[in-house]
């Protein structure tokens, strides 16, 4: 077949999607990550370039679309499209073990991130950066009002900037305000916020046996406050046709009954689970080691 | 005094100038690739020399060639390999059965290995008498070993088989994606064979990039779709940076057979830069000197013209950019949707007045009234004015609201027109925006009426290269159903010609060449087996061309058969 695996190479490479309109913080924050190491071996897909932290000779020497950052990092632009960027890196002979994606600040994160796993890749985060300086009046904006307002659509956590612009109390207001408009529109709750410079944590856990219903709520029960968000598509002992969805935020645990689809096969039966957590929290305990209290030998 | 000699005389029809002060001549002489002559033929016969040659037109008529003032020739390059498979009038399909037909015949003249990709163009189910779309199961049964794309005529999907679905990795448990469809077969979740918007992204991953050379071998081909339609000057209006260098390479190796005008869009102008000017260090739309002056001349039949920029998308596809919402839901399900602009206002603003004060001419595509809102205010903000001859155009021009025509003057501003819109997605725009609302569309009689300079287009490959029915809907303003989309906005014939050919050379700095038949312009004519003038606006299309000439050189049809 032609070049059916164009970019089979990337298969199951998790992948960060960092949102946000134009000017909210987004290069600031992904450069922040980048000097704190948290990057490491990754690839950085982003608008431009040259608002990434390294000196211009360096850029110069690069041929204008990929650019090694030192440490196994590789940096690529996304001008040419998603599509060529991803070509790219498919071509490169160590695939990366993370793709961050900073998206345009007029595109719809969630989408970008769906699009990314239609071609195998899978979503550890989609983050939202929100310029608690500009929020309100892009809110109400007459031009991308809209647009701002539909960003947050299927975001994981949103991550504040610029607080430090503001007063204490009035950054915590925004916040509050933002929460509320949120889940006005989108008629549920919305997603947690951090507001740390630090990259938060992103956990990705393959299921490879079925797990009980009571073992799964036993476990989001027992998540600390250190977790943001849990999400994923779980393999049920109750449900052997297909993946169950689970999304757990703060207190609130959605566990859905049923399967919406089936598995691609019988035999490729297999729960994922990504948890997000805060930057400095330890690695999460997965499903599996924590017994539900059903299964507890007499 | 000597007379110069002519190589051709063209009489014995209508010749239609385009030229206010003498709107009809009795013949025409070339020579050299340029008008000698137009007028009574008397006075052009003074021109014919031993070895002049002589065409009667024997009743057809002659005009200046077309210009394609706006379209893009990079899709040119790309369908001529596809399969047409759009509904009448711009593709023979009205059926499943048909559409298979087709597809059996186009592999029969592009024959395709095992394995590799048949792609067709403009599927509309609306216009099929089966009563239902097409599933996989259709095209499985043609082609069990290829994976076969049948693009949706929005461009914005495709229904696929079996083979492609399995390529793209769609099956019956993958979820939809954000933003976008894998339709499926009713009651299941296996999918049907569509798949539109972000679901159909992905899918250029999978499919094959043709070689330059594969490109560069379609360029006769490509540039025969215009000619064949009497086209002379071709656009490619919105050049990437990856077509950049092979339109450069084509026109290089003497392949343009007309004037091909590149608008490069601004997205892409920072890697053509690059490219180009690797030593070069300034702000981000900012041009070195050459690539400055590299912007408005020809060399081997390829212009820079302008810069293209995109505020919004395409009202039938719901994404363009209106100040109100639509009567129906968005793309998405969404209640009241008015659209979005694709690029952020201040990164407008900033393009406009960093370009501007360059110098660089602007083409803006805004469809909706809310786009052409924001493209006013960048252009407000950036100083521009009337007196300093920017030519910005404003592409379709489509949904304009009161008062906006007013503001072009003001600014400098003109439009460039998409009348057969009215034809194709008329009812569409009726549906979504309610008679008040779609009879704004394209308001060329307005807008001639202020004095703009107003040019119409295809947008191929949104719609078929059809010079004749921009006449006829700039004239009727018709929907397929029938139904007058804001009849004060109808224009004569004459004035819809104008803007096929004067005011669209106007429009790219090529008024005093080009667009007219006077003496010193470019020999650049079509002839026509019928005078669009004199013929029912519904007969327009019917209308074939003879003959194409660029330079005064056939390049299209035959001189012969007409000679006096």
């Amino acid at each position: 077949m032609s070049n059916a695996s164009a970019v089979a190479r990337l298969r199951g490479v998790p992948v960060t999607v960092v949102g946000g309109y134009l000017g909210s913080g987004k290069t600031t924050l992904i450069n922040g990550w980048l000097q704190q190491g948290a990057c490491e071996g990754w690839a950085l897909l982003v608008n431009d370039l040259g608002q990434i932290n390294v000196d211009a000779e360096r850029l110069r020497q690069g041929d204008g679309r990929v650019l090694e950052l030192g440490g196994g990092c590789v940096c690529c632009t996304l001008r040419d499209g998603l599509g060529v960027a991803l070509l790219e890196l498919a071509k490169r002979e160590q695939p990366p073990v993370h793709v961050l994606i900073e998206t345009s600040g007029m595109a719809v994160p969630r989408r970008v991130a769906s699009q990314l796993q239609l071609l195998g890749l899978t979503i550890a985060r989609v983050l939202q950066v929100v310029d608690l300086e500009r929020i309100e009046t892009l809110w109400h904006d007459p031009w991308v009002g809209e647009v701002v307002q539909q960003q947050f659509e299927g975001v994981d956590v949103l991550q504040f900037s610029k607080a430090d612009l503001l007063e204490p109390v009035e950054a915590k207001r925004r916040q509050q305000w933002l929460l509320q408009q949120l889940e006005a529109l989108q008629q549920q709750p919305a997603p947690p916020s951090h507001s740390e410079r630090q990259l938060v944590r992103s956990d990705v856990w393959l299921q490879l046996e079925a797990l009980e219903r009571s073992q799964v709520l036993a476990w989001a029960e027992q998540l600390g406050p250190e977790v943001l968000r849990a999400k994923g598509d779980l393999w049920l002992a109750d449900a052997p046709h297909g993946p169950v969805s689970l999304d757990v935020t703060g207190p609130r645990v959605s566990l859905a009954a049923a399967p919406s689809r089936p598995w691609p096969s019988p035999l490729q039966r297999r729960g994922q689970l990504v948890v997000i957590s805060r930057a400095n929290a330890a690695a999460p305990r997965w499903p599996a080691t924590v017994s539900s209290p059903r299964l507890i030998p007499a | 005094m000597t007379v110069a000699v002519a190589d051709l005389i063209i009489h014995g029809g209508s010749i239609l100038t385009m030229e206010e002060s003498q709107p009809r001549a009795e013949a025409i002489a070339i020579a050299g690739g340029e008008i000698l002559a137009v007028g009574a033929k008397a006075d052009v016969m003074a021109h014919a020399g031993p070895n002049t040659q002589r065409l009667d037109l024997a009743g057809r008529s002659l005009l200046p060639g077309f210009i394609d003032a706006h379209g893009h020739f990079a899709n040119a390059l790309q369908v001529v390999g596809w399969a047409n498979i759009q509904r009448p009038p711009a593709g023979p399909v009205t059926s499943i059965a048909d559409l298979l037909q087709v597809l059996r015949e186009h592999v029969v003249r592009h024959p395709v290995a095992n394995g590799e990709w048949v792609i067709a163009y403009g599927y509309d189910p609306d216009g099929f008498s089966d009563g239902r779309p097409l599933d996989k199961a259709d095209l499985d049964a043609l082609f069990p070993e290829n994976p076969v794309m049948v693009i949706h005529n929005s461009n914005h999907g495709a229904v696929l088989n079996s083979c492609a679905l399995a390529l793209a990795g769609y099956d019956a448990s993958t979820p939809d994606p954000a933003g976008g469809v894998i339709v499926r077969r009713p009651g299941s979740t296996e999918p049907a064979g569509l798949v539109m918007e972000t679901a159909f992204i992905p899918l250029f991953l999978h499919m094959p990039q043709p070689s330059e050379e594969q490109r560069l071998e379609q360029f006769e081909t490509a540039q025969r779709l215009y000619t064949a339609k009497g086209i002379t000057t071709v656009q490619d209006g919105a050049t990437v940076a990856a077509d950049l260098g092979l339109f450069q390479r084509a026109a290089r190796e003497g392949r343009l057979c007309v004037d091909l005008v590149l608008l490069p869009l601004v997205l892409d102008v920072p890697s053509m830069l690059r490219e180009r000017f690797p030593d070069f260090h300034g702000q981000p739309l900012e041009l070195p000197q050459p690539a400055r002056e590299a912007f408005g001349s020809y060399r081997d039949r390829l212009k820079l013209q302008g810069i293209k920029l995109l505020v919004d998308g395409s009202p039938q596809g719901k994404t363009a950019f209106w100040g109100e919402p639509l009567l129906t839901p968005g793309p998405n399900g969404e209640a009241n949707w008015r659209g979005q602009p694709v690029c952020a206002p201040e990164q407008l603003m900033e393009a406009v007045a960093q370009l501007s004060a360059q110098g660089i001419q602007l083409f803006s595509h805004c469809n909706g009234d809310a786009a052409i809102d924001l493209m006013i205010e960048a252009c407000r903000r950036a100083g521009l004015r009337p007196e300093q001859d920017h030519r910005t155009v404003i592409i379709h021009s489509q949904f304009m609201a009161p008062g906006q025509l007013e503001q072009y003057v003001e600014l400098g501003l003109h439009p460039s027109f998409f009348t057969v819109h009215a034809f194709f997605y008329g009812d569409v725009h009726l549906a979504n925006l309610g008679p008040e609302r779609a009879g704004r569309m394209s308001p060329m009689a307005s807008a001639m009426a202020l004095g703009l300079h107003c040019s119409n287009h295809n947008d191929f490959s949104v719609t078929p290269i059809e010079p004749m029915r921009m006449v006829e809907t700039a004239m009727t303003r018709r929907t397929r159903t029938g139904v007058v989309l804001g009849a004060s906005e109808c224009v004569s014939a004459e004035a819809a010609l104008r803007a096929l050919t004067i005011e669209a050379a106007w429009q790219i700095r090529e008024e005093t060449s080009k667009g007219s038949l006077a003496p010193g312009k470019r020999a650049d004519l079509v002839i026509l087996d019928a005078d669009p003038t004199a013929l029912a606006p519904d007969q327009l299309n019917g209308i074939a061309v003879v003959a194409t000439l660029k330079d005064g050189v056939c390049v299209y049809g035959s001189l012969d058969g007409g000679q006096a």
